[in-house]
């Protein structure tokens, strides 16, 4: 992995008795695309709003590029940008106008806000007030207000809730290109099939404590169950198991035989993993 | 604190709060009530120059044209001439309050040497007009007869009651007071009501998250205490243009306005944050008015004991003292230091409990 841009270490932060995140550690390597998934109230929030400056932790560390999230917040601030799981915007201006306010406080250059709106397809409907927009466009827009300041990490919380398909695709596109040019991007979501084919890695966390954390290929193959389901010229379906030597003599003489039709993997899904892990679906 | 931030935001909801309707009826309310006062409550100030109407004989025509003369305006006095009964039977019945009746050759004996005689009519129970006309006749009868007076006396009057307070009025008038009540009133709807509306709003939509990803906290409590102060200098400046009042002291006034503005935004922000939204605070933030605006009010009807305390502790009753002195361009109510210093003291106070509360927030989220 390169250079670390986000480095936890025993973070945790209570509320009285109640420990929202407990004790986590993980790093994000610059590029990265890391996932935080989890149940409602599992942590993945709070873990983004400490780590984001607006939360100040219990105890354990966070550094974001290199810079300590409780003592450093000034140096962090134009280094990161979040995408909110709430469409806050200011309703009363239009699209350009919300973007405009960003810029300016950000210090970026006023053609930044034209090239954010030609990206995310805004252009169009750059005069006209926020509140008359759907809420694709909203989304559309909390991401280009994201982008602003060419942050070198962006988080995102929840970013596809809401959207429909088209749009949730061109969001993960987008998402995946600013990877590819160095962004470093930390994620929660709640679909399963998103994280699978956005994240590097992945973390799952459950009552504030992280319980899996590795690549979401390596996570299915080792909690994915090992097997494959036949379909034979009877349309019977058969399961067999890879590592059962008497299931390996089965398939041996349905293929000689040629009675087979199909044969469907049976690997885990990340959805699988997380259930086993965490006892229940998200 | 970044003050570029800070005026970023600061533009951003000075352009942003004009557009939400209920920061246009915080703004309209008192300014409606201002103008109402102006355009129906008696205008003039009290006068309280002494009155009295003086019957004579033609006899006296010499006489009261000399009084006339000597009283100046130290007492509004009206003649009236008429014959030598007419001028009893009118002190009689009360409709004069001095009457004079002469002898014939009243100015070629005064002229002479000689020792006329002069009677001199006045009611039981009279007021001070008609005294103080009596008490000219002597000066006025040796003017007459050619002999200097031995001093120039100045009638000055003085109102009764001591205490500074009741001057407010009869100084201003009943409807410029009350326009200046409309100032106060003003002041307070847009720190309690505006500036808190603005930073509610921020919270309940989640935008604040936005702003604080970037800026602090403390910006953006600058930048809406600034837009408060900027509505609070427009909406004032527009409801004395409206009055068509303008203010003796402009200097005083006006720093008296700004430092009344912040002294109740900072308590209005603090308070702003207890409300879960700004629909909430526009229906339960009017309590909060109550004791904004009666210290104001009761200012210039000099109140004792725990109401009289309530006018000396607040920055309401404070700056409304202020800017009666402001407004009139005398110092009506004494000790103008004290009142920039309660209002100092408020001022502090209510930014202070401010960021503490901010800094508790932040710990605890």
């Amino acid at each position: 992995m390169s250079r670390a841009m986000v480095e936890v270490e025993g973070l945790r932060k209570h509320y009285g008795p109640v420990r929202a995140v407990d004790g986590i550690s993980f790093s994000v390597g610059a590029g990265e695309v890391f996932g935080l998934l989890g149940h409602n109230g599992a942590g993945k929030s709070t873990t983004i709003r400490m780590l984001t400056g607006r939360s100040r932790p219990t105890g354990g560390s966070a550094r974001i590029a290199g810079h300590d999230v409780v003592s450093e917040p000034e140096e962090i601030k134009p280094l990161i940008n979040l995408v909110f799981e709430d469409q806050n915007l200011y309703e009363r201006f239009s699209g350009r106008d919300n973007l405009a306010f960003f810029a300016r406080l950000y210090e970026a250059p006023a053609s930044r806000v034209d090239e954010l709106l030609e990206l995310v397809g805004l252009t169009g409907a750059a005069g006209r007030k926020v509140k008359t927009y759907s809420t694709g466009m909203k989304q559309r827009l909390l991401i280009a207000r994201a982008l602003i300041n060419r942050p070198r990490i962006l988080f995102l919380d929840e970013p596809t809730r809401g959207l429909d398909p088209t749009s949730a695709r061109e969001l993960r596109n987008l998402i995946a290109d600013l990877s590819r040019r160095g962004t470093t991007v930390l994620l929660t979501t709640h679909y399963m099939e998103e994280a699978d084919e956005l994240c590097d890695r992945v973390a799952f966390l459950s009552a504030g404590r992280i319980v899996a954390l590795d690549t979401p290929r390596e996570l299915k193959l080792k909690r994915g169950e090992r097997a494959a389901t036949v379909i034979l010229r009877s349309r019977e379906e058969k399961t067999i198991r890879l590592d059962d030597p008497a299931d390996a003599t089965r398939l041996q003489g349905w293929m000689v035989k040629g009675d087979i039709v199909a044969i469907h993997s049976r690997e885990g899904t990340l959805e699988d993993v997380f259930v086993e892990l965490a006892g229940r679906p998200l | 604190m970044n003050l570029r931030r800070m005026l970023t935001i600061f533009y951003k909801d000075a352009r942003d709060a004009i557009r939400d309707g209920r920061v246009l009826v915080a703004i309209a309310v008192p300014l409606a009530i201002g103008l109402f006062y102006n355009a129906t409550a008696d205008g003039d100030p009290e006068d309280l120059t002494p009155t009295a109407d003086v019957a004579y004989t033609a006899q006296s025509a010499a006489l009261a044209e000399a009084l006339r003369e000597s009283l100046g305006g130290a007492v509004d006095a009206g003649f009236k001439e008429a014959g030598a009964g007419e001028v009893r039977a009118l002190v009689e019945q009360g409709e004069a309050d001095v009457g004079i009746i002469a002898a014939d050759d009243l100015l070629p004996a005064l002229e002479g040497g000689g020792r006329p005689e002069v009677r001199v009519l006045l009611p039981e129970g009279g007021g001070a007009g008609g005294e103080l006309v009596a008490s000219a006749i002597d000066p006025a009868l040796r003017a007459l007869a050619g002999q200097p007076a031995p001093a120039a006396v100045q009638v000055e009057p003085v109102p009764v009651g001591g205490e500074d307070s009741a001057d407010a009025l009869a100084v201003l008038g009943f409807d410029t007071y009350m326009v200046l009540a409309s100032v106060v009133f003003l002041v307070g709807m847009i720190a309690v009501f505006v500036v808190p509306i603005l930073l509610a709003e921020e919270t309940e939509k989640k935008t604040l998250d936005a702003l604080v990803m970037i800026s602090s906290y403390p910006e953006v409590i600058g930048a809406k205490t600034l837009v408060g102060v900027l509505y609070t200098v427009i909406s004032v400046t527009l409801l004395l243009g409206m009055t068509q009042l303008r203010p003796e002291n402009l200097p005083l006034f006006a720093g008296t306005v700004v430092l009344m503005s912040l002294a109740l935004v900072g308590f209005g922000l603090l308070f702003g944050g207890f409300f879960r939204n700004a629909n909430q605070l526009n229906t339960w933030g009017g309590f909060l008015l109550i004791p904004v605006v009666a210290p104001a009010l009761a200012a210039g009807f000099e109140p004792a004991g725990w109401m009289g305390a309530l006018v000396a502790a607040t920055p309401t009753g404070q700056g409304m003292r202020l800017a009666v002195n402001g407004m009139s361009g005398e110092e009506v109510f004494s000790d103008p230091a004290l009142s920039f210093l309660v209002m100092a003291a408020w001022c502090a106070a209510g930014f202070g409990a401010l960021l503490l509360n901010l800094r508790y927030r932040q710990g605890r989220s």
